[in-house]
């Protein structure tokens, strides 16, 4: 019963500050749109990165001619390694393991069976503990004869310099996008508050005569709560309706003229259907945060 | 008055005090506003003194007793603390020195929080009649109503009750600014009685207004306080005064220089 009040009290000062209502629910638009933009964007390198990451293992190719007792010798000097602490873990992969592996990294199948035979070598892939240390790993390992030396690397795979390289850029893009997802919800925040300290402002004369009527600060606060709830709210929608719109007409045909045809990227975001409940969430959240607080100012008897 | 007042509750100072039947007159406290009930004096000041800063004084060691169901005129010039003494009694001021106390209450004593309730019971009237802008005559009575929790069939009862007892009853839709100033005041003595509160404080309420006009809220005043309500009422409306015959508290400069029953705006010359 009294919710029924506060609402209709919200909406009617949504109607009597028409200006001031569009003025906020713009601003929240605006500032979840940048939201709803940042936030896939960030999921999506992120997710890039580390699929990079889980790349950067070592292959030591096993030549075709080397004999059992040789790969059980490399073996060894794997397991080796791995009990100083360099390797977390590794596999061994078959030459038929290799084919498999291919084909279901390709789009395009048929290609293999233009193949007379297997041309894979078997391998160990190897994954360091850490990724800057590939070299001494890969130094202890040389000179083993069940290497295939006229593999890549001379037998054993890894890339030093874009390994380094990529290491930082993903710690990089780590520190840096949490920062600016936080930079980004604060102004939204100050924005819709001082949008919302307008409206209030205009208003104080009547916050000051329900005071002196007896109403208690909830009984004042709540109708500027919801109403700041529902501005919050419609700005999302509006927002993610924009965002869709971007998504299916520009975001999509980018994506397939862009993306190699013959891979398929495993790289992946956040969904849309989630996205869009964040993002309403965060506005309505945003809305009740801004005009509570800024009211507090106002109701100091 | 209606039944529901006669309901007892404990005054204990606690946030919700507990029901508790007793018939002692004295602990006896209205339902919504903390206000005791009892026939000991309305409102005390004993040695109030209101500072402005470190040197400006709103009211100088000020000491008066006014009853229940007593009629109060408030005198004196702009800037003599009439004023300062009405803002004291909702607590919108805290004294620098001495003690308030209305219906039994020390206001020095309540929490913050519990002012709202004190205003409950204290009905207000200003010279520029603080009436809710956006919403029409019936809304601005109702939001005093609406503020204490009242369901909404005893507030479609009692707004157009109060109303048509304070001639407005055919200007419920009306916007305030659509109304002539003496309208304007009848709502807001309208909103402030609505509640029936056991004390009423009218703050120049005729100041706005040509003397016709005034009259007739003067006699509104003067009705509700038949009805046993307390009246107190500041104002430089000499003529007023003069007619009613009743309390007056004048101040001067802070001070309290006069207080006479039966008395006129001045002192009569011997």
């Amino acid at each position: 019963m009294r919710l029924s009040f506060f609402f209709r009290e919200a909406i009617r000062s949504i109607r009597s500050n028409v200006a001031i209502s569009v003025a906020a629910i713009v601003t929240v638009m605006i500032a979840v749109f940048i939201l709803g933009t940042f936030i896939p964007s960030y999921l999506y390198v992120q997710s890039a990165v580390n699929q990079e990451k889980s790349r950067l293992d070592i292959s030591v190719y096993v030549a075709d001619a080397a004999t059992d007792a040789q790969v059980t010798s490399l073996q060894g000097s794997i397991t080796n390694l791995h009990s100083q602490g360099l390797v977390k873990s590794y596999v061994f992969v078959s030459k038929q393991q290799a084919l498999q592996r291919l084909k279901s990294e390709l789009s395009d199948q048929s290609i293999l069976n233009l193949l007379p035979n297997n041309p894979l070598p078997a391998s160990f892939d190897i994954i360091p503990n850490d990724p800057a240390k590939d070299a001494q790993i890969a130094a202890a390992l040389r000179g083993n004869p069940a290497i295939d030396t006229t593999m890549q690397g001379q037998g054993i795979n890894y890339a030093a310099t874009t390994t380094n390289r990529l290491l930082s850029v993903a710690k990089f893009i780590q520190y840096t996008g949490f920062v600016l997802i936080l930079i980004l919800l604060i102004a939204a925040v100050l924005l819709i508050g001082n949008t919302i300290r307008l409206s209030i402002f205009a208003r104080r004369r009547e916050v000051e005569v329900m005071r002196l009527v007896g109403a208690t600060n909830w009984f004042i606060r709540w109708p500027f709560v919801i109403e700041g709830i529902i501005c919050g709210v419609i700005g999302a929608i509006a927002s993610v309706f924009a965002l869709y719109l971007a998504k299916v007409f520009i975001v999509e045909p980018w994506i397939n003229n862009n993306t190699d045809s013959l891979t398929k990227s495993n790289v992946s975001t956040i969904g849309f259907g989630s996205l869009a409940v964040i993002l309403i969430l965060a506005g309505g959240l945003v809305g009740a945060f801004g005009s509570g607080v800024t009211l507090r100012r106002f109701l100091k008897v | 008055m209606s039944t529901d007042s006669d309901t007892e509750l404990n005054s204990a100072e606690e946030s919700r005090p507990p029901e508790r039947p007793t018939r002692d007159p004295e602990r006896r406290i209205d339902r919504r506003s903390l206000l005791r009930a009892g026939d000991g004096p309305m409102v005390i000041f004993e040695g109030v003194t209101k500072r402005y800063g470190s040197d400006v004084l709103g009211l100088d060691d000020v000491s008066v007793s006014i009853d229940a169901g007593e009629f109060v005129f408030l005198v004196g010039a702009s800037g003599s603390g009439k004023s300062t003494f009405i803002r004291l009694l909702i607590k919108e001021l805290d004294a620098s020195e001495g003690t308030v106390t209305v219906g039994g209450r020390d206001l020095g004593k309540l929490r913050r929080n519990k002012v709202p309730y004190l205003r409950r019971g204290i009905g207000c009237v200003f010279q520029d009649f603080k009436l809710l802008p956006g919403r029409n005559i019936y809304e601005n009575v109702a939001y005093a109503l609406e503020v204490t929790g009242d369901a909404p069939r005893a507030i479609r009862r009692k707004v157009p009750e109060i109303l048509s007892l304070t001639g407005l009853a055919d200007k419920s839709d009306r916007l305030p600014d659509e109304l002539s100033g003496g309208e304007q005041q009848r709502v807001s003595i309208a909103r402030a009685f609505v509640n029936h509160p056991r004390l009423l404080i009218a703050d120049e309420p005729t100041g706005n207004l040509d003397p016709d006009t005034s009259i007739g809220i003067m006699q509104l005043l003067y009705r509700i306080n038949r009805t046993g309500t307390t009246v107190v009422m500041a104002t430089h409306d000499r003529e007023l005064v003069d007619k009613m015959q009743m309390r007056v508290i004048a101040l001067e400069n802070g001070r309290l220089v006069r207080d006479e029953r039966k008395a006129s705006y001045a002192t009569v010359e011997p």
